[in-house]
């Protein structure tokens, strides 16, 4: 059997064989990028064991949600008997300033080098500060806010 | 001996259940308990949150440029909208006319009706938002606190419609752009969903006063356990006449006003 114009085709078929399984080879080298330990700048173990919170902690964050909000009970014991505020707040004091590599970076930046990855939609941060106290930043568009309210003294 | 299906099967599953116990959420159950048995600490506690304003006190504090309001919504992270439609309030001021409907006299205390006083919450005893809640976003404590969990809020608004006292408000719009300062104690809230006065309820479980009862410069607020015959509430309720926003209703406003 003669193959006919085999130097056009068998590279137009290589071509097509890499193009059609792009998708396999982008999610085999997404997988290492995709599954990084969230930054703990502080050098402070997490309040749970590591492999805990990363099987539970959005359960974890659930159940304190709950209780703050509707059973009023704020302090969570850790099982190695640590006392933490059950708060957001809690998270991002390690979470919320700077990464592994020392860059400033946000909670909703560091949880979202996961959640992007699973396509798990986070709305925390609507509400909730991403950033420790002193790096809060008024959301964009408010200069102009600012500007209207200037005349007025704000106690 | 020997074993049923029945047996088998159960042995089967209370095997399976102990090898994942360790990341199961019995784990978490076991793990959180120790938070029951903590001491309360410095949480201020009541079997019935109430305030009581007195008015005289209130309308004679001319310039305190509204610090109840100011205080309340810088702690909160309130947005000022800038509107009337979109506005967002937790304890506002209000002409009495407005909030007193029928119980204000002809002569004695008429001049009540053009004087504007604090609004917020009532905090009701019997609250109409609450029972008409799809989702149980808002609830009542054991302390009487009628709260809000934005969580749980899906903004349908009937809380809204239920309340007699226009205390809850909506967010049409993300507030953040609508806030001169955040308080990063305290969350913000986001587009589409209820918000309103909670009585302070973080503030009271790091044992500190409402926000707006600290900041009145007149001391007009009081704010004390119901229930506790030695409260400085009781003594002033036992002592002044007060009254009520719209009583008739029938539900037992916590907020009541010294004329």
């Amino acid at each position: 059997m003669k193959l006919y114009n085999a130097r056009y085709i068998l590279p137009a078929l290589g071509v097509f064989l890499v193009a059609v399984t792009f998708p396999v080879w982008r999610g085999v080298a997404a997988r290492d990028a995709g599954f990084k330990s969230p930054p703990n700048p502080n050098g402070e173990r997490c309040i749970e064991p590591k492999s805990f919170m990363r099987a539970q902690h959005m359960r974890l964050l659930g159940r304190w949600r709950d209780e703050v909000v509707r059973e009023d009970r704020r302090v969570y014991i850790a099982k190695d008997g640590r006392a933490w505020e059950k708060s957001l707040k809690t998270c991002v004091a390690c979470h919320g300033h700077t990464d592994a590599l020392g860059k400033s970076t946000t909670a909703a930046a560091a949880c979202s080098e996961c959640h992007s990855y699973v396509n798990a939609k986070l709305d925390c941060w609507n509400c909730h500060h991403d950033s420790a106290p002193a790096d809060i930043k008024l959301a964009a568009g408010n200069a102009t806010a600012n500007q209207t309210a200037s005349g007025e003294e704000p106690r | 001996m020997k074993i049923s299906r029945r047996t088998a099967l159960k042995l089967s599953l209370l095997t399976g259940f102990s090898l994942t116990r360790k990341h199961s959420l019995f784990a978490i159950v076991a793990s959180a308990r120790p938070s029951d048995l903590l001491p309360p600490g410095a949480a201020l506690k009541a079997g019935r949150w109430v305030m009581v304003i007195d008015l005289k006190k209130c309308v004679a504090a001319k310039d305190c440029h509204d610090a109840c309001v100011h205080a309340c919504h810088d702690t909160h992270n309130v947005p000022d909208m800038g509107n009337k439609k979109d506005e967002v309030k937790w304890i506002w001021r209000e002409e009495g006319a407005h909030l007193f409907p029928d119980q204000l006299g002809e002569y004695r205390g008429a001049e009540l009706a053009h004087q504007t006083v604090p609004a917020l919450c009532n905090h009701c005893a019997n609250p109409p938002c609450t029972r008409v809640c799809p989702t149980g976003a808002t609830f009542k404590r054991g302390d009487g606190i009628v709260v809000m969990d934005p969580h749980r809020c899906i903004g349908c608004r009937f809380c809204m419609a239920a309340c007699p006292y226009g205390s809850r408000s909506f967010n049409w719009k993300d507030p953040r752009p609508y806030l001169k300062k955040i308080n990063p104690d305290y969350p913000t809230r986001t587009k589409g969903v209820v918000e309103k006065c909670t009585f302070c309820d973080e503030r009271l479980a790091q044992g500190k006063l409402p926000a707006c009862v600290t900041a009145c410069p007149a001391e007009a607020m009081a704010f004390g356990d119901l229930k506790d015959e030695k409260s400085l509430v009781v003594k002033l309720l036992r002592e002044n006449f007060s009254i009520r926003r719209k009583p008739e209703l029938g539900t037992e406003p916590a907020v009541y006003y010294l004329v």
